[in-house]
This record gives C-alpha cells, structure tokens and sequence, in this order.
C-alpha cells in the first residue's frame, strides 16, 4: 500500500479530505518532503483539510477517542492469543497423532 | 504516509501556539484529529506487526511436531518454542505499551485543554504532543 493510500484509508473523511490528500499528493509526489515552498504547501493543505472536517474536540469525544485505541489494542492482542492458541492446539493434535501411545 | 504523519503532528504543534477563543477552539480541533489520524495509523501497524511476529508459527510448530523423535521430545521443543514466542510478543507488548502511554497522556492533555481555558493547559498539551511524536518516531521511521 503506498503512503497515500495508506493516509487514506485512515483517514475516514471522505470527500473535501480526498480532495487535500489529492493536492498533497502531487505536491509531495512520492512521498518525500522536499524544501521550504513544498513544506508551506503541505501545511497550507492540512490546514484547509482540518478546516473541513468535523470534529467534536469535547472532553467526552476527546476521552472517547482515547478508549477507541486502547479497546483496539485489546483486541488486537485478543485475535493474536487466539490465532497462536489454535496453531498450539492444531499442533498438540499432530503431535498426539504421530505418538498415539506417548512414547 | 510516514513523514505526512510526521509532518501533521508537527504542524499540531506549531498551531498549538495561538490565543483567543476561535484560535484556541482551532487548535485543539487540529490536535485532535491529528493524535486520532496517529492513533489510526498505530493500530494499523500494530495489526501487521502482531501478525508478522506469529507469522511463521504454524510453519514452525509443524516442523517440531515433524522432527520430533517422541512425545515427550515434541512437548519439550513446543514448550521451548512457545516460550520464546511469549517472550517476543511481550517485548513488543512491552514497547507498543510505551506509545500507548504517550498517547494517553496526549488525548489527556487535549481533554484538560478543552475543559479549562488557560494558556497552561495548552502549553502541557504541546509538551503531550511532542512526547507522542518523539514516541511514535522511531516507527514512522521504519526502525522498529
């Protein structure tokens, strides 16, 4: 995934941030940063994209956010002790096979 | 995507310097959404990390169950095996917990920022800030 695709697939503003990332994009071309005029540019660009979004800076949205990531780390940490206990469990089954006895 | 990320937590901080009431609702609107697009994108990479980090489990535990010469051999290889891993992913768990706490003190820090109104609590959050980008650098950067 290239950088772009990835900024937008994070971020979930649709179309006035399509438009910015768009702008950044051919600003930057591939990725790089390169001199004062660009760096202006890019600021001028996130600038007018922060503008267009919504966003509720309340305590309350600002404390919900916060519990979005660590509820996402969880689960992140949930499906990786799951996928490593089933790999255990397929393999404690191969290895339970191959010495039906034990020995 | 990195050095725009980069790029957007540095301008958080470098916009977080205004003062009056429009300014000041701006500045921490930006802090948000830039610390909720960093956040985004941490727990993009967490997801492939975490995956790449067990990616060659089933691969591995098979050869040991293959190789082994009996049960009592295979249990202790897995077990070795098993450890090693739980040793790798919490180290991981115990640096990504480090980013985690940085990002804490961030959303914190706006949230004070919005509750009280006083030039103190947006200088803490761009200290906040600033800890989070020193934080999350050496990942942006692809050294970790």
């Amino acid at each position: 995934m290239s950088a772009i695709d990835t900024l937008k697939s994070v971020l979930r503003y649709a179309e006035p941030a399509l438009a910015t990332i768009e702008t950044i994009q051919k600003i930057t071309g591939t990725g790089g940063l390169v001199g004062e005029e660009a760096f202006a540019a890019i600021s001028a660009a996130i600038k007018s994209f922060v503008d267009g979004v919504e966003s509720d800076a309340s305590p309350t949205t600002i404390l919900a956010d916060l519990a979005n990531l660590t509820k996402s780390l969880a689960s992140d940490d949930a499906a990786t002790a799951t996928t490593t206990a089933a790999v255990d469990a397929t393999e404690d089954a191969a290895l339970a096979a191959k010495f039906p006895t034990g020995g | 995507m990195r050095p725009l990320l980069l790029l957007a937590l540095a301008l958080a901080i470098e916009t977080s310097g205004g003062c009056g009431a429009s300014q000041r609702t701006t500045t921490l609107k930006t802090a948000l959404i830039t610390v909720d697009t960093a956040r985004d994108a941490f727990l993009a990479f967490d997801v492939a990390a975490q995956a790449n980090l067990i990616s060659g489990d089933q691969t591995a535990e098979a050869a040991i169950v293959s190789g082994a010469t009996s049960a009592a051999d295979g249990q202790t290889k897995l077990a070795a095996y098993r450890a090693a891993r739980a040793t790798k992913l919490a180290a991981y768990h115990a640096d990504r917990d480090k980013i985690a706490t940085a990002f804490n003190s961030a959303y914190h820090a706006i949230a004070a920022a919005a509750t009280v109104n006083d030039d103190a609590s947006i200088t803490g959050m761009q200290a906040a800030l600033a800890q989070l980008t020193a934080a999350i650098t050496p990942y942006l950067g692809g050294s970790k």
